[in-house]
């Protein structure tokens, strides 16, 4: 039955007519006095040498298509789950082959390093000869009255 | 001296330039941000020219002088003791810190020499300052990696260690206490005491950040590895303080150069951490606020009595010569420069100051981090505006 | 398949019928909007308690207006559009934050008596549901409204012509729509328990039975916790709420998406942002933890218990929402969308099977253990597949990296 929707167009229609309407109050009772600076893009004080490019990065594209991939398994298996009762052992041998085939793709994606972003930390360190666990009483040499030395600086190895 | 070893040096030069390099047939063309002078991250007026592909920094120029005063320029036309209030402005957090190597500078070259007690005085009041000061950095710091109530909680404590140092030298920010030949005043009564319980609230203050900030999972994935600084590549751009010592390099003028200051009476520890990166930075200096409370409590007990001014003539006129007195403030190591023509002002003055240098390796460093990092790896050189741009 | 019609659509359909229906719908949206303005002022509230600040106290009895007077100030700024703008989308972008905000609300359940009465109460002897409408498709207009929102968060910062908000626009695009994967993945579950779609149904299905006299029939508890943590998870993360808040992290993108924004424009996302965190604290008390479903105490008033369990429900997460702004540091992009993709996702995925097996093997008579089983070899393949190639692809970079740079 259709009729259930109407309120939610009923809600529709309050929610844009709310807004719309106090952007318009807000039109009528604000001062619009804009000048060069105000309307320029904001970027930290500094006038904006040149336009925003408008093209991204493709690794943000990719995660969109990546995304469509999970989608379309999504709007697959809501009815599924809505319907997988009656459709027993069948239904469950097909959503299994179909996450498999999905998930092998998701791997190879992955493996592909579809999905690599960020930084690589681990280089910094590679050989890991230098620990980063917290060190608190290896790297600390005791200073005071009597075996203060003053020899050359950084003299000391600090493990 | 902790050294990386070339692989090391070579592997991770590799992945910076790696990240760095644009591969042109799928990136978009790059795109200039201006991060600064006007900025929420940047605590002050540092301009950060990054060139940026995606989210990845192909290079990154610091711009600075948006706040330059001119102080070199101006200290020529004062007589010393009206230095030390220009002086005071440098390092705004710490300002006690940066009189300290100026007044002893112009004692150097006057040859006169601060009673013990006054010696002893500004140790403390030059500790107080570095914990005023790094506290606040524990707090930024989280703020920066996006967490906002650890800063709350470093004003709060901050205030302790304010209030004590406004009830020696009637300024909470700008004390102006220092005289050549030795301090303006005693301590007050009860002063002792209560800087006692101050030094106790803000070790409680340290843990209360270790579990808050430093132990968060979240954190530690934001600066682990994260803005690495080689020892030999820190050392080359003459970075000091902290941000040395977390590469490694146990490098501390407090220690190595103990000119006027009596940290060589007492029994402290110089903290180093290995890896170098923003995490260390901010580890070292969370272990040296908690050193320099042991250290003022210390000093607190071993105070010895006395004047606290030697005699100084009436109207100081500084000798002809030059000086040159480097101390490790809260930022890193800090030197003034004196020339005298035996004036009632000086001839020249260079300041040396830590925040500076310490800026200087952003373009090295910068190179091919992503945009977040730059805001956590800036925190963590910590550096005052008023200390760059002097 | 009967799906089960508001009470008030069964009787014939007269004036009194669409008055309630409309009375309904506006007393929604007056409800939404009072609660949006106590949510900003609460969310203020408890943070400044715990930094040790007092937040808003003048503004009314404890500050309670300070949100009122906000609004009431960006509605007398000045309203500008930026020169370099699309101002088409520009101007179109707040109504599509602002909107699906408030369709949301509709499926969500805030009363009813769902120990006696099905749900539904007595509203000028008429029984209806305390919700707006509840179509069939149910919670799918919420999977709906939150894709849309997307488009409001993008388009907003991409029209700007500036490049904090672009960056901070493609940011948002791309976290919301991989955790908008995890969202629906973890939804499948309660499905799975409810057979349907409707939120209605599902809060139903929560409300009868239980085990032991007094653990509640709560999916949170049928479902294995697991789903809920995911949802719960992607929920902030669909938020842009910390410590996911990477759309507009202050102290990198001055903004975010809505920096070039001013006056009311500005207040529309503003109001968006925490009708969505109202909405999404609703929601997953309608998915997870049975809704306004609770006991009855005082037979005479049945119809506020609803309401009042609801609300406390509510309130857990709310404060949990808030809890989090406060504590937590931010997370960075590549760390974000690593947690999303390689660990929610596949988990999500995995337990959704899990349970679906679990069930067939309920009807046809399997040993439970078997299945278990079964699924912990699976997931322990899956699991070390995806290792495999996370550690691949690693491997790969840096072998690139090395080759390229001797």
């Amino acid at each position: 039955m259709l009729g259930q929707y109407l309120p939610l167009l009923a809600l529709l229609a309050i929610a844009t007519l709310f807004s719309a309407v106090s952007l318009v109050m807000s039109g009528l009772l604000a001062p619009s006095k804009p000048t060069p600076p105000k309307l320029d893009a904001y970027e930290c004080g500094i006038v904006p040498s040149r336009d925003t490019p408008a093209r991204f990065p493709v690794r943000f594209f990719l995660v969109a298509m990546i995304f469509i991939v999970f989608d379309i398994e999504i709007i697959f298996f809501y009815p599924w789950a809505v319907a997988h009762r009656g459709l027993g052992l069948f239904g469950l041998g097909s959503i299994l082959i179909f996450s498999f085939a999905v998930f092998e793709s998701f791997v190879y994606l992955i493996g592909n390093g579809a999905l690599q972003w960020g930084p690589l930390k681990q280089v910094a360190h590679p050989d890991g000869s230098v620990s980063s666990k917290r060190t608190t009483t290896t790297t600390v040499r005791r200073v005071g009255l009597e075996d203060r030395i003053p020899g050359p600086v950084g003299t000391e190895e600090a493990a | 001296m902790t050294t990386v070893s070339d692989q090391q040096k070579l592997s991770y030069i590799a992945a910076q330039a790696a990240d760095a390099r644009v591969n042109l047939e799928i990136e978009s063309e790059g795109m200039t941000l201006n991060l600064g002078p006007q900025h929420p991250a940047t605590h002050g007026t540092l301009r950060i020219i990054a060139r940026i592909d995606g989210e990845q920094v192909i290079r990154a120029d610091p711009v600075m002088g948006y706040m330059h005063r001119g102080y070199e320029k101006l200290t020529e036309v004062r007589t010393y003791p009206q230095v030390t209030t220009l002086i005071n402005r440098i390092d705004w957090l710490g300002s006690f810190a940066n009189e300290v190597p100026f007044i002893l500078a112009a004692e150097k070259l006057m040859e006169v020499e601060a009673p013990p007690r006054a010696q002893w005085i500004r140790t403390i009041l030059f500790e107080m300052s570095r914990i005023a000061n790094v506290v606040l950095f524990l707090g930024d710091m989280a703020v920066q990696v996006g967490a906002i109530t650890p800063v709350f909680f470093a004003f709060r404590d901050r205030e302790h260690v304010l209030n004590q140092i406004e009830s020696v030298t009637g300024g909470r920010f700008h004390p102006n206490f220092d005289r050549i030949g030795g301090l303006k005043d005693d301590f007050p009564k009860g002063w002792i005491d209560e800087t006692r319980q101050v030094m106790k609230k803000m070790r409680r203050f340290c843990d209360e950040i270790e579990v808050l900030v430093m132990d968060n999972e979240i954190f530690q994935a934001r600066t682990r590895g994260i803005g690495v600084i080689p020892a030999d590549v820190g050392l080359s751009y003459g970075l000091s303080g902290a941000n040395i010592r977390g590469s490694g390099v146990d490098r501390d003028l407090r220690r190595d150069n103990p000119c006027g200051l009596v940290h060589d009476q007492i029994d402290w520890k110089v903290w180093t951490h290995p890896d170098g990166d923003s995490f260390s930075r901010f580890w070292v200096r969370l272990q040296e606020v908690r050193e320099s409370t042991g250290i003022v409590s210390q000093l607190l007990d071993s105070l010895p009595s006395g004047p606290v001014m030697a005699k100084v003539p009436r109207i100081i006129k500084v000798p002809a010569g030059e000086a040159y007195v480097e101390t490790e403030n809260p930022l890193g190591a800090m030197g003034y420069y004196i020339v005298s023509k035996g004036d009632l002002v000086p001839f020249r003055v260079k300041i040396r100051s830590a925040s500076f240098s310490n800026v200087s390796i952003t373009p090295w460093l910068l190179q091919g981090v992503y945009v977040p990092d730059i805001i956590t790896i800036l925190a963590s050189l910590y550096f005052i505006l008023g200390d760059i741009d002097r | 398949m009967i799906l089960a019609l508001d009470p008030l659509y069964l009787t014939n359909i007269g004036l009194a019928v669409v008055l309630i229906a409309l009375l309904k719908v506006v007393l929604a949206f007056a409800i939404v909007l009072v609660a949006v303005l106590f949510m900003v002022w609460f969310e203020r509230k408890v943070i400044a308690d715990m930094q040790h600040r007092i937040g808003p106290n003048i503004a009314g009895p404890w500050g309670l207006f300070q949100t009122l007077a906000d609004g009431l100030k960006l509605l007398m700024k000045e309203d500008l559009v930026p020169e370099h703008s699309n101002r088409f989308v520009f101007k179109l972008a707040p109504f599509l934050a602002i909107v699906p905000a408030f369709l949301t609300f509709a499926i969500i359940p805030i009363g009813g008596n769902f120990e006696s009465k099905g749900g539904s109460v007595r509203i000028f002897g008429y029984d209806t549901y305390l919700q707006v409408a509840d179509p069939p498709i149910g919670i799918l207009l919420f999977l709906a409204m939150s894709s849309i929102a997307v488009y409001g968060v993008m388009l907003a910062g991409w029209s700007s012509g500036s490049k904090f908000p672009l960056l901070g626009s493609v940011r948002a695009s791309a976290q919301m729509v991989s955790y908008e994967a995890a969202l629906g993945l973890s939804v499948l579950a309660v499905i799975l328990q409810t057979g349907s779609l409707s939120t209605h149904e599902m809060v139903a299905d929560q409300a009868a039975g239980g085990f032991l006299g007094f653990i509640p029939n709560w999916n949170i508890i049928v479902t294995g916790f697991v789903p809920f943590l995911i949802f719960l998870i992607a929920g902030t993360a669909e938020l842009n709420r910390p410590p996911f808040d990477l759309v507009e992290a202050e102290q990198e993108l001055v903004g975010g998406f809505h920096t070039e924004y001013s006056s009311f424009r500005f207040a529309i996302f503003f109001l968006a942002e925490y009708l969505n965190t109202i909405n999404m604290s609703a929601i997953i008390v309608t998915l997870f933890l049975g809704g306004p479903s609770g006991p009855v105490l005082i037979e005479g008033i049945d119809w506020a218990w609803g309401i009042l369990w609801f609300l406390v429900k509510l309130f857990v997460f709310l404060f949990a929402f808030v809890w989090f702004r406060a504590t937590l540091p931010r997370f960075r992009y590549d760390q974000l969308m690593d947690l999303g993709w390689k660990l929610l996702i596949p988990l999500s995925l995995g337990w959704f099977l899990f349970l679906a097996a679990l069930n067939i093997g309920n009807d046809r008579g399997w040993n439970p253990g078997v299945v278990v089983g079964v699924t912990i070899v699976g997931g322990f393949a899956g699991g070390a597949l995806l290792m495999a190639a996370i550690r691949t692809a690693r491997t790969e970079r840096i072998s690139q990296e090395v080759d390229a740079h001797g």
